[in-house]
């Protein structure tokens, strides 16, 4: 693998991380609970799969590189240019959007008197999330995490050649290994992984 | 001593009920829709009424007066449900121990095994519900209701599940292990012959509300109301007009036939002249006169009645008859009068495929009278 490769896994891979510490409690609340602003918030987080993520590129630099972000990013210490923290971010919008999709839907098939059954045993809601809810939804969280993942690393590649923050040329052919490998992964999660997402 | 006063509204359905148990087997009995299961989840603390009382063995477990919502881990009872919610991911002996996990480990390891054995299980203690025989799984869910040693027992339709010959013998099956639990069941079913088997104690439900409650025999044996009996699924449920009613008996008309009733209806007086009076006669207390004995000794006979079978149906073991009574007014508009209960060996000595005018006789203690609701 070349170098630019394992850069970009390793943003992806934190990306993905991060999208799973934010993304579990959120599918939980959205797959099992119903709350006002439940669609609005639904909607956002689906933005970024509406959008391209060459778009969301743009948007980035445009956006930091506007007087007052680049003034507000400079009080934060960094810079007005797309650097690889603001890549994590809009691949971790992505790959969000992604991993609680699947999520939300295995969330929602939980039998609720399986957990209306570990109430009556004793059960905190706490406890019985890990014990009963979880293992039960295990299937759409690994195909969330799976899906969140191609997401972040194909969102990863493209903001940061929009950015020109990489050589394109050994970029170029990186991407397009993975590119294959993700469809490959992809198909592979989608059939086995998500009865899921319907 | 279980006390229950609940009231909670939804869109279209109140349930407001008030019923008290001692110790022992409760049937909550009733169509579906009338608020059995509602009540169960109320007394298991996953749903909050909008107001009552719940009362188990003087402790509080919720009071809408005072404030008291216990949630479910505290108030020490253990719930069978509906298709028995075994947690598909774990094996018989986690499922067993799922409520134990505030006890120190081989404490449970040791209530586990006990279960096992009790419950005999032992073969399958390593299998998921999914590779469970209906009585297995059945098993599993009363086990895993009574691991923590509960003060009470809550079961949603606990055969409703199964197929007809499993459903009988699981029946027994459970009959002989609450009798064995010793404290206060709560039995949620709309199958009488469930109710009658498992409880000693039946409550009556109907869209909401508590239409009879009592011990069991007293139920069965009085409905409270013509509303009751139908319920209940009393069949042969009529009304007459009473011609005079005394110590000795109450007379009355129905289709133009003298009715006689041993005794009036339990815990009303006795009706006067001219009332129009509900009552029953159970499909298995008509009997059908012999042509060959009867007119001997007929004038013995008291309450005959004539008329038609118009129609049967085959039970199995025993055949249902539909009579169209011979009289004054008109049948129901279902065609027929009584539903006559007879063994299919009877059916067939009396040759009733070809003989269809009968003179039907009832014992006047079979009348049964209702009160006026």
């Amino acid at each position: 693998m070349t170098e630019p490769a394992a850069f970009l896994f390793s943003l992806a891979g934190i990306a993905t991380a991060l999208a799973f510490v934010v993304g579990l409690p959120l599918a939980w609340l959205l797959g099992r609970h119903s709350f006002p602003g439940k669609a609005p918030l639904q909607a956002v987080l689906l933005l970024p799969l509406v959008l391209p993520a060459t778009l969301l590129g743009y948007c980035a630099v445009g956006f930091a590189g506007h007087p007052w972000m680049a003034a507000a990013l400079g009080w934060l210490g960094l810079a007005p240019v797309l650097d690889w923290r603001m890549a994590i971010g809009i691949a971790w919008a992505g790959a969000l959007a992604m991993f609680v999709r699947s999520a939300q839907g295995e969330f929602a098939r939980v039998d609720r008197r399986l957990e209306a059954a570990a109430r009556t045993l004793g059960r905190s809601e706490w406890s019985l999330f890990w014990a009963v809810t979880l293992p039960l939804a295990w299937r759409g969280v690994a195909a969330g995490v799976a899906l969140a993942f191609c997401r972040a690393l194909g969102e990863i590649a493209l903001t940061l050649l929009v950015a020109r923050a990489l050589p394109p040329t050994p970029a170029l052919s990186a991407l397009g290994v993975l590119a294959v490998g993700c469809a490959a992964i992809l198909v592979l999660s989608t059939s086995r992984l998500t009865r899921a997402v319907s | 001593m279980l006390h229950v006063e609940l009231l909670k509204h939804f869109p279209g359905f109140t349930l407001d009920v008030e019923w008290s148990a001692p110790a022992g087997v409760v049937a909550l009995f009733g169509p579906s829709g009338a608020g059995k299961t509602l009540t169960l989840e109320c007394l298991a603390g996953l749903i909050r009424p909008d107001g009552g009382r719940v009362e188990l063995h003087g402790r509080e477990l919720y009071d809408s007066v005072r404030g008291v919502h216990r949630p479910p881990r505290d108030r020490r009872l253990g719930t069978v449900f509906q298709g028995y919610a075994l947690f598909p991911h774990l094996t018989v002996e986690e499922n067993l121990g799922f409520g134990l996990d505030r006890m120190a480990r081989p404490a449970r390891r040791q209530r586990v095994a006990e279960l096992v054995a009790r419950l005999q299980l032992g073969d399958a203690r390593r299998l998921k519900p999914a590779a469970l025989s209906g009585g297995q799984q059945q098993r599993v869910a009363l086990g895993r209701a009574l691991a923590s040693d509960p003060d009470l027992l809550l079961l949603d339709e606990p055969l409703a599940a199964l197929d007809s010959p499993l459903r009988r013998s699981l029946r027994d099956e459970l009959a002989g292990m609450l009798r064995g639990f010793g404290k206060t069941a709560v039995v949620v079913t709309h199958d009488l012959a469930e109710a009658c088997q498992l409880a000693d104690h039946i409550v009556v439900y109907d869209r909401g509300r508590v239409v009879q409650a009592g011990a069991k025999d007293a139920v069965l044996s009085r409905p409270a109301s013509a509303h009751v009996a139908a319920a209940l699924g009393v069949r042969n449920v009529l009304e007459g007009v009473v011609l005079n009613a005394g110590a000795e008996g109450i007379q009355l008309v129905w289709r133009g036939y003298l009715l006689v009733a041993a005794r009036g209806p339990s815990g009303s007086p006795l009706p006067a002249p001219g009332d129009r009076v509900p009552f029953f006669i159970r499909p298995e207390h008509v009997r059908l006169m012999r042509k060959d004995r009867y007119g001997t000794g007929g004038e013995r006979q008291t309450n005959l009645v004539r008329g038609t079978l118009v129609g049967e149906v085959d039970m199995g073991a025993a055949f249902t008859l539909r009579f169209a009574v011979e009289g004054e007014g008109e049948p129901p508009a279902r065609g027929y009068d009584l539903e006559i209960a007879v063994p299919k060996l009877v059916h067939e000595k009396l040759c009733l495929h070809y003989d269809r005018q009968w003179t039907v006789s009832v014992q006047p203690s079979a009348v049964e009278l209702l009160p006026t609701a």
